[in-house]
């Protein structure tokens, strides 16, 4: 099971105008050149996440607070730690 | 005790030692001729010779390297950092060990003069010294150039090869001053942000300008010009800054000080034709 609080640890986020900022913490030079943004809806994810955060439990937050389907919701979150994953897998 | 006093971004680097050294060319013109710190920022006590075990058993916290070469390496020490500092000749013998305390203000700085070498800040220490001076004044170093046309100073920066030392000499033709086309410093003023140059390999007088622009470059078949903002312009500005991701606190640093920048002067995205035409198009339109 993958812990997702783990691999936010790996990064350092600012919020600017709204959006989120994500730069990596990172050993090797070479890849200082690659830093990520986040919109809004990653955003509330990125701060939502925590230890301990699942899957389920960030579709139950952006459900809740966002007033999205549960679907929507679901494909939201999926869409936001699959590029968590791929993020942190480069670091 | 022989010391010099080196002026870069209007900070005073007082550079000292019981033995002689020398400086390496680029940074002559940097020093402060006749005057002398009452309070430097910086203090490099220069040691002539090259101890074995002072980073043994030490944590290594960093490695600076890329695909070809290393360039040093960063060890926590009981008060501060510790830096083997690595031939760029040979790759991989040690020129120097560097300790720096933990507010960044004093350098130790142990080099080989038995091998005949009296230059104790040969390179890379000058742009790992400068990385920290730049954490300490909160400021940051870019691999950027730098054109000023007496009003404004106007920043291009990208990847390597996308042309930055091309269109500051295209500004230079059109009667602009290149403060440099490598690497820069930007500080900030008051209100406003200065970008200074830095000791190179090369001699070059220590130069100043007002930033008014930043440009993000690239060569394309027309000239065009796109206004970038907020976390866009953040992340695209400070992906060509120099520095060191592996603490936390720094990296924080660095995301406040390109928030408030990137807030201040404005962000471009630049695709220009390598002629003299970019010069006029980008006096009409960009936002000053």
């Amino acid at each position: 099971m993958v812990d997702y609080a783990d691999l936010k640890s790996k990064f350092v986020a600012r919020e600017v105008g709204g959006e989120l900022v994500v730069v990596p913490l990172t050993g090797n030079i070479a890849h200082m050149n690659e830093l990520f943004t986040f919109n809004a809806t990653a955003k509330f994810l990125w701060e939502a996440l925590e230890e301990g955060s699942t899957e389920d439990s960030l579709v139950k937050a952006l459900h809740e607070n966002y007033e999205v389907e549960e679907n929507v919701a679901r494909a939201d979150v999926r869409k936001f730690l699959d590029r968590l994953e791929e993020m942190a897998a480069k670091y | 005790m022989r010391k010099t006093v080196i002026r870069v971004a209007e900070c005073d680097i007082l550079v000292q030692s019981e033995s002689d050294f020398e400086l390496e060319e680029g940074y002559i013109p940097f020093v402060a001729e006749g005057e002398m710190a009452l309070q430097p920022v910086i203090t490099i006590d220069v040691v002539p010779e090259l101890p074995a075990d002072l980073l043994k058993g030490r944590q290594l916290l960093f490695d600076a390297e890329n695909e070809q070469q290393k360039f040093y390496s960063i060890y926590q020490m009981p008060e501060g950092l510790g830096f083997a500092i690595y031939n760029q000749q040979t790759h991989s013998d040690i020129q120097q060990v560097a300790l720096l305390n933990s507010d960044f203000t004093k350098w130790t700085v142990y080099y080989d003069a038995k091998t005949g070498d009296s230059f104790p800040l040969k390179y890379p220490f000058g742009p790992i010294m400068l990385h920290y001076l730049t954490l300490k004044i909160d400021a940051v170093m870019m691999h950027a150039s730098c054109a000023y046309d007496g009003r404004t100073g106007r920043m291009f920066t990208g990847f390597s090869g996308v042309g930055k030392s091309t269109i500051s000499k295209l500004w230079a033709q059109e009667g602009s001053r290149i403060i440099n086309d490598d690497r820069l410093i930007i500080r900030r003023h008051g209100e406003e942000y200065r970008v200074y140059n830095t000791p190179m390999y090369y001699q070059d007088i220590p130069k100043v300008a007002p930033l008014g622009g930043i440009f993000l470059i690239r060569h394309y078949p027309e000239n065009e010009l796109k206004r970038v903002k907020g976390a866009l312009a953040v992340s695209k500005v400070m992906a060509y800054s120099i520095q060191n991701n592996f603490d936390r606190r720094y990296v924080a640093q660095r995301l406040a000080f390109f928030s408030d920048l990137c807030s201040r002067v404005p962000v471009y995205e630049l695709g220009f034709v390598p002629d003299a035409s970019v010069v006029d198009y980008i006096r009409s339109h960009e936002e000053l």
